[in-house]
């Protein structure tokens, strides 16, 4: 009982702490070979970070939801969506071709021993995260069929503010 | 001195947190993970938990704080006790801050000491990470630094001793340095074509042998070379790793260090070509004597240096997820199976049938078709066995001829958006399981062939609120028969999702003169659930019944037991 409190008085605290946070050092991958230093994202106004993965199901219909709204949303809130796969070596080589395949329009990122998504402190994918000029501003996990439409209201309640 | 800074980094957290507010003196943020079960005896399964702890709980609280270029941060985990199966020796009980870290890090050049995650290239000579459902966390205790020079050179070392379990590390010492050149920097030819080129070292060394051999191998070096190139459009990775002679353990009967050498290696390599509406990916590899341990007699998931996942679809239907390939690494010599690596390969296609076409319809259709095949290596060399012991062993594998066949899975899935409505997934697995080799399947061994189907439909009755019809069927010409099952899921997003599902094993008759009991036959694996989402934290329950077998997650499965009982997680990000 006494650890049970102690995490409570923990969560309670260190939630209190940290009100706003900034990106980690942290860079990856992306699927032209090039390498993108995470806190460059800072530099974009708003940016929204996807933890996703290959074999996740609810991952892949958040992003194929995303991806139906695309245009509208990027074009309402100039929003910059990353989408960064934890897919590991046993699938992250089929990560090009699923997210062309699947014809997505986002950029990706590779975070194959999951850096990003430890510094981070993301549980379980999908998760997202909107920053903006840089810091948290929102975060979210697990996706059910709609939730995509919080998302998009929080965006375009941040591109306003 | 481990003590010391044990005790150090959480003061100076919330020490530091205490005195001032986030943005002076920096951030913290963590997380926190619950799993409790309770469980209950349950006949048909063969459940029993009458002389044990009906309860089990996993806790994780980690909390990172960072300011400026310096990180640190700690986790510290409760297990009161370990969820049942996941602590196969019992090592697990209690709690403790199992691991923290100290950092310095800038984009081109940092030191970490604590508990170390890393991998080289693609994890095939060194993985250090952590999967909690899995019970997984191989972290190098020691250090880590990395420089790079000029965005042309990236050079970084990991020395240390691996996570045992909760309060241990190994016996065995690790030790890395891995190199990885840009060619497009060096070379200064920046155009769309990306070239690199990296190669890594890895030597373990564990002391400790006392027996009569003079050249034992105490030290085991494992060295990689690897290539990558893509322009966007195409991509090509290639990677060899070798490894030094290491000594082989023998699981039956009893675990034990054998006077036998081997060398392993490794070949890995992935083509691919995609461009907008369509993909391909095709995989190759091959390797032998790879299992790479810090302590040579350490089982399951314990004391893993390198990463060798199963190369196969990662499938998420629950039917599609009980013949499961686990790659060949852990190495079986026996007189009825010679089990020394695997060989084989995958392909993946993805195509979206365009919008406004005849079969694509308003939104496009979505196909997704994968195809893996694993085989044994075929040895010209000859194993000698007295009374089930190897007493001589000469292992000269062929490059490139298939030996027995272990696995195999063709399958498609398509996916359609009909309108704002409905939705729909079909899927057709045909699958080849050797469960003599694999031992992963619910019967008693042999070769099991499985066709399965599944469809998935969801409607949408307003835009956040959907209900989800799932139906499977599997064929499966095992001892235990054919299953269906079926899953009903209703969600409220962004936060209410309640389901209930149903795994029904109709074929598993109970044979005629069988004096077993009749409910251990033709069993419901039945479970129901909720869960509650706000922001970043989620909480879920669910009670039903876990089949017995293997749960795997990215390739790497642990055992669990049959149970049935009440399942509730916890899971936040602050």
């Amino acid at each position: 009982m006494k650890k049970i409190i102690l995490f409570a008085f923990f969560i309670a605290f260190t939630s209190y702490m940290s009100a706003q946070n900034s990106l980690p050092q942290i860079s990856l991958k992306n699927l032209k070979g090039e390498t993108v230093d995470i806190k460059s994202l800072e530099k974009d106004g708003l940016v929204m970070i996807n933890f996703w993965a290959t074999w996740c199901g609810p991952c892949v219909k958040e992003l194929n939801a995303l991806s139906e709204e695309y245009d509208e949303i990027v074009e309402d809130t100039k929003v910059k969506i990353v989408a960064v796969s934890i897919d590991d070596a046993r699938t992250a080589p089929r990560v090009n071709a699923f997210v062309n395949g699947k014809g997505w329009p986002f950029d990706v990122l590779l975070d194959s021993n999951s850096d990003l998504k430890r510094a981070m402190n993301v549980g379980n994918v999908p998760h997202v995260f909107i920053i903006k000029n840089g810091k948290i501003v929102y975060s979210h996990s697990g996706y059910t069929e709609g939730a995509e439409y919080e998302l998009i209201e929080k965006l375009e309640e941040l591109s306003k503010s | 001195m481990n003590l010391k800074l044990k005790q150090l980094i959480p003061a100076c957290i919330l020490g530091i947190s205490t005195l001032t507010t986030a943005q002076e003196l920096g951030n913290i943020s963590g997380s926190f993970e619950s799993t409790t079960q309770h469980y209950n005896n349950d006949d048909a399964i063969g459940a029993n938990f009458d002389n044990v702890d009906k309860w089990g709980s996993n806790n994780y609280l980690k909390l990172d704080y960072n300011y400026d270029n310096i990180y640190a941060g700690l986790q510290y985990e409760a297990y009161v006790p370990a969820l049942y199966g996941f602590d196969p020796d019992g090592s697990f009980e209690g709690e403790a801050v199992a691991s923290y870290y100290l950092a310095y890090e800038k984009e081109k050049f940092g030191v970490r000491g604590g508990f170390i995650y890393d991998q080289f290239g693609s994890g095939l000579i060194f993985r250090s990470w952590e999967d909690r459902q899995i019970g997984i966390n191989n972290a190098v205790k020691g250090v880590r630094a990395y420089i790079n020079f000029d965005d042309i050179l990236n050079v970084k070392t990991v020395y240390g001793r691996q996570r045992k379990n909760l309060k241990e590390t190994g016996t065995g010492v690790v030790r890395g340095v891995d190199a990885e050149v840009n060619l497009n920097n060096l070379t200064k030819l920046n155009g769309k074509w990306k070239f690199n080129v990296g190669a890594s070292v890895v030597d373990r060394y564990e002391g400790g042998y006392s027996g009569p051999i003079e050249d034992f191998p105490s030290n085991v070096t494992a060295y990689s070379l690897r290539f990558n190139a893509t322009n966007g459009s195409i991509y090509f990775d290639a990677e060899y790793v070798g490894k030094s002679k290491d000594a082989y353990v023998t699981l039956e009967p009893q675990i034990e260090v054998t006077d036998f050498f081997f060398d392993g290696n490794a070949f890995l390599a992935n083509l691919g070509y995609s461009r907008k509406g369509f993909g391909i990916n095709a995989t190759f590899r091959r390797m032998q004597f790879m299992n790479f341990r810090s302590e040579r007699i350490a089982q399951n998931n314990s004391l893993i240096v390198n990463y060798v996942p199963a190369l196969t679809k990662q499938h998420d239907y629950s039917l599609t997820n009980i013949y499961v390939y686990a790659a060949q690494s852990n190495f079986i010599l026996s007189k009825k199976h010679a089990v020394t690596g695997e060989i084989g390969g995958q392909i993946d296609i993805y195509y979206t049938i365009p919008k406004g076409t005849f079969l694509g319809g308003k939104y496009g259709t979505k196909i997704a078709i994968n195809a893996s095949q694993w085989n044994g290596l075929v040895n010209n060399g000859f194993l000698r066995f007295e009374d089930n012991k190897l007493v001589e062993a000469d292992v000269d594998n062929e490059l490139l001829k298939l030996g027995e066949r272990y696995f195999q899975d063709i399958n498609i899935e398509i996916y359609k958006k009909w309108n704002r409505k409905w939705k729909s997934t079909v899927a057709f697995l045909n699958g080849y399981y050797n469960n003599t080799v694999l031992k992963g399947g619910p019967g008693s061994g042999g070769v099991v062939k499985t066709q399965i189907a599944v469809a998935d439909v969801t409607y949408n009755f307003t835009r956040r609120s959907a209900l989800r019809v799932e139906g499977q069927h599997m064929w499966a010409d095992d001892s235990t028969g054919d299953w269906a099952a079926a899953t009903v899921e209703y969600t409220f997003a962004p936060k209410w999702s309640i389901y209930a599902a149903d795994m029904y094993n109709y074929g598993n008759k109970k044979p005629e003169g069988s004096n077993e009991p009749d409910n251990q036959f033709q069993v419901h694996y039945y479970n129901f659930g909720m869960s509650y989402t706000k922001g970043s934290t989620r909480f879920a329950a669910s009670y039903g019944r876990q089949r017995a077998g293997l749960l795997c997650v990215g390739g790497v499965c642990r055992v669990v037991p049959a149970s049935t009982g009440l399942t509730l997680t916890l899971n936040t990000t602050f």
